[in-house]
Parts: C-alpha cells; structure tokens; sequence
C-alpha cells in the first residue's frame, strides 16, 4: 500500500471509522514506514488536543438575556394574529407578562442610571475607607478576611438606608457586587476581571430589566438571581464559612433582619424595606431552591447542599479552586446546574441530582 | 441530548417549552459560537442571535433532520456570516489585543500546545474548514451528523477534516518555531 492511501485510513483512524480490517492495513504500513508512524503519530497528538479543547460555557445565561426580546417577539405575534390568540394562552406570568405592565425603554434607562449611580457611590465610599467603622454584628460574624471583601456592600447600605426602590436596589445591589470584583481585578486591567465586568453588566442589564417588567411578584426570583449573582463579586476572592460554622448562622440565620432561608427576600414588604437588608443578604453566596427545602452554598472551595435548617448535608461536591457561578435550581427543587470558575477562567458546567446525591459534567452535553 | 416531545411541544406553540428548550442548547450554541468568532464578546452575539433565530423559526424544523443539526446549521450560518463581515476590517492589532488580554487564561498548556495556539491556528483555517473542525470536536458530530449540519456531501466533510488537521499540524509547528505569532 503507497502512503498517499494511508493518509486517509490515518485520518479516518482519528474519527474511529475504520473496520477490523482497516485498522490491521494500518498497523501493517506504519509498521515498516517511520515517516508515516511519525506522521500519525502528531496528527494523533494533535487530534487528541483538539478533543481536550474546554467545553466552554457563557458568563450568563443567555436566554436570560434575550427574554425581553423574546417576549416581544410573542407580543408582536399574538398582535399580528389578533387578540384572540390562544397559542400564547398558556404562558407564564415570568416569560410574558401582559403587555401593559412592560416599561418602556426609558425605565430601563433610569434604572440603569440609577445602578451606575449606585456603583460611583460605592466606589468613592471604598475610596474614602468608609469600611473601617466600627464592625456591626454582621461583619463579626465573617471571617477577618471575608470582611474586606463585603465591606463595600456594608458602606452602601449605611449611606443610603433610605433608599426604598426594590427594583432598583436589587440592580443596585448587583453593581455593588461588581465594585467587589471590579476592585480586586483593578490590578490587571487587561486580565479577566474587565472581562467578568463586561459579563457582570450583561447580567445586570438583563436582571434590570426583568426587575422593572414585574418589580413585585418578581421580587423572589429576582433576590435569588442577584444573590447568584454575588458569587461574581465574592466566592473566589473570600475563604467562604468556616468549615465548623452551621451554614444557617454563617449565613445570616442568626442575624437580625436578614431572611432566614426558604422564606422569599420580597416577603415582609421587601420593596420597601432598607436596602442595607438586601445588601446583607445578598453577600454571602447561598442559593435556596425554590421550594425552600435546599440551600446550595460554598465551603472550602466545595458546592455543599444542605436542608433549610443547615444540618443536613445532602451533597457535597469535590473541593476545587475557583468560583461558583451561575446557580440555577430546576422548579421542582430536586436539581440544580452550576458554573465552576477555575483559576484559569476556565468554565465547567456541573448537574447536581440531589436523588443520586452526585454531580454529573456538562449538563448539555449532546 | 434534547427530548424529542420537548420539541414537539416547543413546535406546537407552547412557549415555555420553547423558553426551556433554548435553555438546553444554549450552551451548545455558545461553544460553536465562541470556537469559529475566537472572541468572547462576539460569541455571546452571535449566540444570541442564534437563540432568537431558533425561536421564531421553530417551526420550520422538520424531524428528518437531528435538532442538533438543525441548531448547529443555524449557528454557523450566523458566524459564517460575522466572520466574513467583519474579516476585511479586523487588523492584525486588534486580533494580538483580544489574545493579550486572554493570556492568563489561554496560557494554559494543553499537551505541548497551549489553548491559545490551538484556537488561534483554528482561526487561520478557511471558513469551511474551521466549521467542520468545530463540530468534529467541540460538538462530537460523526461525519453525517457534520454533513447535514452544513447541507455537503459526506466525501467533502471527510476532505475538509483531514485537510484542516494537516493545515492545523503545520500551523502549530510554524507556531512553535515562532512562525504564527511573529
């Protein structure tokens, strides 16, 4: 066999589509010609590399983002195809609120105004080392280091305690966890930090919006994403809980009014309640599902699941350095998906089945 | 792998299994994007777009075809589309910043080529070329599943690989001899 007709059966080799029969041919010629071994032997490397190549994922969810447009599209549907549309019948109130309750755009615009003012604030009180008050109950609850990193969120909330617009403190809320990342990264401007800004704003655009569209029932869902959300400002950057803590005073159980877990963050009148509230909740990096029954949190670089009360670990997932992202609970309360961050930037999805008590890679694998 | 009745109902006009089936193949869309624009940002764009393509066009999707093709097909044509677009105008500049800012995280050594030169030689590649390398790995597609993903024929998804691996082998030698980069 001349070597020109091995190429192909080299390269079919790479695909695993050669027969028996093929693969002995193969063998037979590499055997007695070093150039060809040689040959396949880097396009076997190379091959490989390419199957090693990270499954990366998005910064946010992505049809997050594109829900507003979504949404329209339907509306604009639904108007071309009159009123009486039964398809659309069935939606839920979260994709499509009725129309009339939408803002327009220049809601959005003050909201997002509203946020950036937020972060300028935040940043000018990091500036002036507003941090360095005396620590409330709250910070002394954190470990030493943990409170440098939350203590952008304390200053903002005791300068503005009045400040009473659920919607726009939650938006708020998220910048302020970007002052957290934005501050840490600042030393490498070109490095992943600008990137994560970049990201962080997306979301917070996207969360933004969907706090406006229904600021009251939504409130819930909202409060959960942005305290996902923190986990960009925080879980890299802070040693999480000691391991010893109960989650359910590491995180706030214990401290006066902060939602205890599984009770919504917009129950009590949330929408008016001080905005210092929220920003307390919102700083350690815990993901109650929908239900109540769970609470996702991180401890020593491990993603743990734990009953509402925090005595009962569930799951744990391998410790690994980096940052959790993204965390999402499937409705039913029995799954969740995450985003690990590695200290390279690397992304990995990860599935949790709380049944199985295991983790599974890449939930959207093909 | 997506549910076959989640299609079904998506197709059937319920939304919210259209809203959750967009969820299941975001990730994979993203992937596709991110590999053939080689730029975050530009991926999450075309993504995006790919996303809201899939949402209008759902019911032109017919069940002869894998819907993982179907989404495939629709998120290369958008990149194929952004990266002849915006070639003619990207410098050589602009392509060093984007690779200068990933550097920390693109320094990662995978084998003895780092993640950098293996995406920026895939850059290099012809259009076709690079698709079908992008699906062949980072999509795990057989030859067929790449074939209907891009409406060719069998033969020429089998010589768009095996030469793309052949350029991409000397790409990395040039890119190890200083040659890519200098």
């Amino acid at each position: 066999m001349k070597c020109e007709e091995v190429m192909e059966l080299m390269q079919r080799e790479l695909d695993r589509d050669l027969d028996d029969l093929e693969q002995a041919r193969l063998r037979q010629h590499l055997a007695g010609c070093p150039e060809c071994a040689e040959l396949f032997a880097r396009l076997k490397r190379l091959s490989d590399e390419l199957e090693q190549l990270p499954r990366v994922v998005p910064p946010y969810s992505l049809v997050d983002a594109i829900l507003p447009q979504l949404e329209q599209l339907a509306t604009d549907a639904a108007g071309s195809a009159g009123a009486a549309s039964k398809r659309d019948g069935g939606e839920s109130p979260a994709s499509a609120p009725t129309p009339s309750r939408r803002p327009g755009r220049a809601v959005y615009f003050r909201i997002a105004a509203a946020a950036v003012f937020g972060l300028v604030i935040g940043l000018w009180l990091v500036n002036e080392s507003f941090f360095q008050r005396a620590p409330s109950s709250y910070e002394a609850a954190m470990p030493p280091s943990a409170q440098e990193e939350f203590a952008p969120m304390s200053a903002q909330s005791g300068a503005s305690p009045d400040a009473a617009e659920g919607d726009v403190s939650v938006t708020a809320k998220k910048m302020m966890n970007m002052t957290g990342t934005g501050t840490s990264g600042s030393s490498k401007p070109d490095g992943p930090g600008s990137e994560e800004l970049r990201s962080i704003r997306d979301g917070a655009e996207s969360d933004a919006q969907q706090a406006a569209r229904d600021p009251v029932a939504k409130l819930p869902e909202n409060a959960g994403e942005a305290t996902g959300g923190s986990a960009f400002g925080f879980v890299g950057e802070t040693p999480a809980f000691p391991e010893d803590a109960a989650p359910g005073a590491a995180l706030g159980g214990s401290l006066e009014g902060v939602p205890m877990f599984g009770k919504p963050l917009g129950q009590g009148g949330a929408p008016e309640g001080a905005e210092g509230e929220h920003s307390i909740a919102a700083g350690p990096q815990e993901w109650p599902s929908p239900d109540g029954q769970w609470i996702a949190y991180v401890v020593d670089g491990a993603l743990k699941v734990a009953d509402a009360t925090g005595e009962k670990v569930v799951f744990q997932s391998a410790a690994r350095e980096g940052t959790v992202e993204l965390v999402e609970w499937e409705e039913s309360g029995d799954r969740l998906r995450y985003v690990w961050v590695g200290p390279d930037g690397i992304r990995t999805a990860y599935s949790v089945d709380l049944a199985a008590g295991q983790e599974t890679l890449g939930e959207t694998e093909p | 792998m997506v549910e076959p009745d989640l299609v079904k109902a998506a197709q059937s006009g319920d939304r919210e299994a259209l809203v959750k089936l967009l969820r299941e193949i975001e990730h994979q869309v993203y992937r596709t994007a991110y590999y053939l624009l080689n730029d975050e940002q530009d991926a999450l764009d075309a993504s995006q777009e790919a996303l809201i393509r899939i949402y209008t066009n759902i019911g032109s999707y017919e069940e002869k075809a894998k819907f993982s093709t179907w989404v495939q097909r629709i998120v290369t044509n958008i990149c194929i589309d952004r990266f002849r677009r915006k070639r003619p105008s990207v410098s050589i500049e602009e392509h060093e910043l984007v690779f200068r800012a990933r550097d920390d995280v693109e320094s990662e050594v995978m084998g003895s080529f780092t993640m950098r030169e293996i995406r920026e030689a895939i850059g290099k590649l012809p259009d076709h070329h690079r698709t079908v390398v992008v699906l062949r790995y980072l999509q795990d597609f057989s030859y067929g599943e790449i074939a209907e993903s891009l409406n060719l024929p069998l033969n020429t998804v089998k010589s768009y690989l095996f030469r793309a691996r052949q350029q991409l082998q000397v790409l990395l030698q040039d890119c190890q001899k200083g040659g890519v980069r200098g």
